[in-house]
């Protein structure tokens, strides 16, 4: 289909209907299994193929029109649609183009497993074993397996464009989330990534029964004033919402007003895009289909460049970069121990190890989430806490936030289009007001 | 219609499905499927979405033709589904034209699904409905959406002229589903508008915040122009969300307003009596059936048959007709909402709550529109029993927590109440967090005039996101603010 496709819209271009093209195909098999309990709820097998087909249209007024469709190879009316995007290209946009002919070919080797690609029912059920051999382990300790979902992917990954460039590459993936329950509480689990023996099943099961069993003694979080101790997930959320701005779209939107050379973040923190750590991203490509290559977007705390694909760097007039699918932040130079035990000097310490739900807002970078289990260390005691919230605001937080040596990895949720992140683990944040049980805090 | 009488061509959708063969070919498979597993029940479910996406603000004019999120693209998909009642083997694909080759692959599979004696068959149904609509969406010429789009680009721009960024948004969705079983065999077109405002301003500390307000609603055309309502509360957005302050946590007298209350229910007991949870044993809601969960004031349901709402239909994806389901009534868990395969342990029967994200997607039980059902109170005799308090404005989004009953909700505003009146004063955003039961029970008043703006989506976690709305009234409750 994708041929067929492409020679529509080269007859278009010649004819002069439309000025350029991009043709982004995607074909991806998913293995998929549920279980409720004990019990295999279900195994699905999904086939699909897309074609993201994207028109450029010069106008008579100087302006170029845009428009962009997703197709499946199902779709008859393809024709039709096609006809349909050309003449939807009729709005009213500052001339950019789509990119040419890469530099270098895509590295892939970062994100694409081929034991992953060549998964079958049979890898399926070896994990299936896995899991059943976990919940005996449960059993024995009175816990109660509540679910597992595990996802097997694998996706290749082709874009053209009228202007010449043609690249393919494949990438594979994993999505395990999880629970252990008893009959008042429960440990979710989840975990994504791009590596099969990165699944570690059996790990994951073992630490959310290990927080489980100590959950029943978790009291609400008493109302004050703490320092706060961030765990990888939460520190990977800040970091998306305030790098959001360090991209040229957001300043091309209104967004964004950082400038090269300001001061971002922690104190010497450097950020880099596209990282090719093992397990760091989801594809070799950026979103305009050109091979990703790493850049620092941060350097000992400031600013060095935005990140920008060509439509932006059209746009904007910033130096052309790339775009950036990946965040690498470089650690601090002390230890999470050392964080914490530096910060009791002063005070209590709030160390949330999961919110229940942490979505920071990407205009304003507002965050607040309810906590769905920590500790409160004060006074030589640590007490095991949850409910109650914390929040602020991500810039303003992470300025003066002290990151710890200790590294992680967070896959983010490509549902949300969250960005992987590899950084520190841990990042202890300014002294920020705590809601809870009243009569009780610091 | 009859069993076997012709479905006619879609009237809301420009369709490339030639659904007469495909239903004589799912037919055809299931037959021949359940007379080699006379223990299996088989089911086909083929979804076709199209539909607009415009987005215009100054810096660009984004057009996307195809339907927008939660579809993943324009165009046709189907999943084959069989189960034994216990377990579930399907095969899906985007490529219709692979449906044939979807039974053939699923067969060796079968072998594994034992027969369970579980009562697999309902009752036989033939249908074909539609949603009403006056001006069907893909019938209108897309220069007419742009220059309404502009227009109300203009108007939003004349309201915040301090404005960073404002954008105008345009979405169409329209699908037909067709559902077939050995004795079911329906077709459903659905057809919806969404219209929204985002208007980005500076608030206080210099930093950016977003005044919003959309509307989403089933029909056509003719529910394209943004209601006044929209307009009124853009303009109280623009008023109230660059000036607020940060507020001090606390547990205070609030009255949520109705979008409030309906986040509440979504979170609360909407996601807290989902059959699914209940029998992975993840939520706590199994041991309260019949038990006091809230006041007396508080009803709660959830309806997929409310008629121009944005989360109804005819049927769910399992092949279950819409249905209502009282989840709370005068305090008092009634009931969870569940799925054809999902609730009958639990001795209910199903409602219509089988959802998918698409047919690419497996089904769960999923909410459709879930309210607070109105009271007798009024909003002002609710502010006049406030001695300090909050009136809680513009929900943007929440997290559930069905095991341990705890509560996220956050929203933009909190307008300051002081012996019975509103002082002025602005707060947010804000975070309200709390104990089920107890936030529950703290209802104090629940008001009489129901509000939905019918925009928002539910994702069960992170991953799965269908198209829901809720609504209530206003009440006042205690809750933990932050």
């Amino acid at each position: 289909m994708r041929e067929s496709l492409v020679g529509f819209l080269e007859e278009a271009r010649k004819a002069g209907r439309i000025s350029q093209w991009r043709v982004r195909g995607e074909r991806r098999r998913q293995l998929e299994l549920y279980y409720a309990g004990t019990r295999r709820e279900a195994r699905r097998t999904v086939a699909r193929e897309t074609f993201d087909v994207e028109v450029l249209r010069d106008q008579d007024d100087g302006t170029r029109g845009h428009a962009k469709v997703r197709l499946t190879p199902g779709s008859s009316r393809w024709r039709e649609l096609l006809e349909a995007l050309v003449d939807m290209a009729r709005s009213r946009n500052p001339a950019w183009s789509f990119p040419g002919p890469s530099e270098h070919a895509p590295d892939n080797r970062h994100c694409f497993d081929a034991r992953l690609a060549g998964a079958t029912h049979v890898a399926m059920d070896e994990l299936s074993g896995h899991w059943l051999e976990a919940c005996r382990s449960l059993a024995a300790r009175s816990l109660v397996p509540g679910h597992l979902e595990l996802f097997l992917g694998h996706s290749e990954e082709s874009v053209t464009t009228s202007a010449g460039l043609d690249v393919r590459t494949e990438s594979t993936d994993f999505y395990l989330e999880g629970s252990v329950t008893t009959a008042e509480h429960e440990r979710f689990f989840l975990r994504h990534g791009c590596f099969l023996e990165d699944v570690k099943l059996a790990e994951q099961v073992e630490r959310a029964a290990k927080e489980l069993l100590e959950l029943p003694a978790a009291v609400l979080v008493p109302q004050g004033q703490y320092r706060v101790l961030l765990h990888a997930n939460a520190v990977a959320q800040l970091f998306r919402a305030a790098t959001f701005d360090l991209q040229a779209e957001s300043v091309h939107h209104g967004i964004s007003r950082l400038k090269t050379g300001e001061r971002f973040g922690p104190e010497g923190v450097t950020v880099r895009a596209n990282s090719p750590i093992r397990g760091l991203g989801r594809s070799a490509l950026d979103e305009e289909g050109v091979a990703l290559r790493p850049f620092d977007v941060v350097r000992d705390g400031r600013v060095v460049a935005l990140a920008t694909t060509t439509k932006y760097a059209t746009l904007t007039g910033f130096p052309w970069t790339g775009g950036m699918r990946s965040l690498h932040v470089e650690g601090g130079t002390r230890s999470r121990e050392e964080l914490l035990r530096a910060a009791l000097k002063d005070g209590p310490v709030l160390e949330v190890l999961d919110f229940s739900n942490l979505l920071p807002d990407n205009e304003s970078k507002d965050f607040s989430g309810e906590l769905r289990l920590g500790y409160l260390h004060r006074g030589g005691e640590r007490l095991l806490v949850r409910g109650g919230s914390v929040g602020g605001n991500a810039v303003t937080v992470l300025a003066d936030a002290e990151l710890a040596s200790e590294l992680a990895s967070d896959y983010g949720n490509p549902a949300m289009s969250e960005l992987p992140y590899h950084g520190p683990a841990y990042a202890l944040l300014p002294v920020m007001a705590c809601s809870g049980a009243q009569g009780s805090g610091s | 219609m009859g069993p076997d009488e012709p479905f006619a061509p879609p009237r809301l959708v420009r369709s490339s499905v030639p659904w007469n063969d495909v239903d004589r070919a799912a037919r055809a498979g299931i037959r021949e499927l359940e007379a080699r597993f006379p223990h299996l029940r088989a089911s086909v479910l083929v979804q076709e979405c199209d539909g607009l996406t415009i987005d215009k603000e100054a810096a660009e004019e984004r057009i996307v033709a195809g339907a927008p999120f939660p579809a993943e693209f324009t165009g046709s998909s189907f999943v084959l589904s069989v189960t034994n009642g216990s377990a579930v083997v399907e095969w899906a694909s985007d490529d219709l034209g692979l449906l044939e080759r979807g039974f053939e692959e699923l067969r060796p599979e079968l072998e594994s699904l034992p027969a369970t004696g579980m009562a697999l068959d309902g009752e036989p149904c033939s249908a074909d409905f539609a949603v009403d609509v006056r001006e069907p969406l893909h019938e209108v010429p897309l220069q007419r959406k742009l220059e309404r789009l502009r227009a109300d680009f203009e108007r939003a721009g004349q309201l915040a002229p301090k404005a960073q960024r404002v954008v105008t948004a345009y979405r169409e969705t329209q699908v037909v589903e067709l559902f077939v079983s050995s004795n079911r065999r329906m077709r459903q077109q659905l057809s919806r508008v969404t219209r929204a405002v985002y208007i980005l301003v500076p608030g206080v500390g210099g930093r950016l915040v977003q005044a919003r307000a959309g509307r989403d609603v089933q029909g056509g055309f003719e529910q394209a122009a943004i209601h006044p309502y929209t307009w009124r509360q853009l303009e109280q957005a623009l008023d109230q969300v660059p000036r607020a302050e940060p507020l001090t946590p606390g547990e205070y007298d609030v009255i949520v307003d109705g979008e409030w209350a309906g986040l509440i229910a979504h979170e609360a007991f909407g996601h807290g009596s989902e059959s699914d949870m209940l029998e992975k044993n993840r939520a706590r809601a199994v041991n309260y059936l019949g038990k006091t969960l809230g006041s007396p004031l508080v009803e709660l349901r959830d309806s997929a048959a409310e008629p121009g709402r944005s989360g109804s239909f005819f049927f769910d994806h399992l092949g279950t007709l819409a249905t209502a389901t009282p989840i709370i009534q005068k305090g008092v868990l009634s009931r969870p909402i569940s799925a054809r395969g999902s609730g009958e342990g639990l001795g209910f029967r199903p409602s219509s709550n089988g959802r998918r994200q698409s047919p690419l997607h497996k089904a769960y039980v999923r909410m459709t529109n879930t309210d607070i059902v109105p009271g007798e109170s009024r909003l002002e005799d609710m502010v006049a029993a406030v001695k300090y308090g909050f009136y809680l404005r513009m929900p943007l989004g929440g997290m559930e927590d069905p095991k341990g009953w705890g509560i996220q909700c956050q929203g933009s505003v909190a307008l300051e109440i002081q012996d019975g009146r509103f002082t002025g004063k602005c707060f947010g955003p804000v975070i309200l967090t709390g104990y089920l039961p107890e936030l529950l029970s703290s209802v104090r008043m629940v008001g009489r005039d129901f509000e939905s703006d019918g925009m928002g989506y539910c994702g069960k976690g992170y991953k799965e996101f269908v198209k829901t709305t809720c609504g209530g009234p206003a009440m006042l409750l205690r809750a933990r603010l932050g």
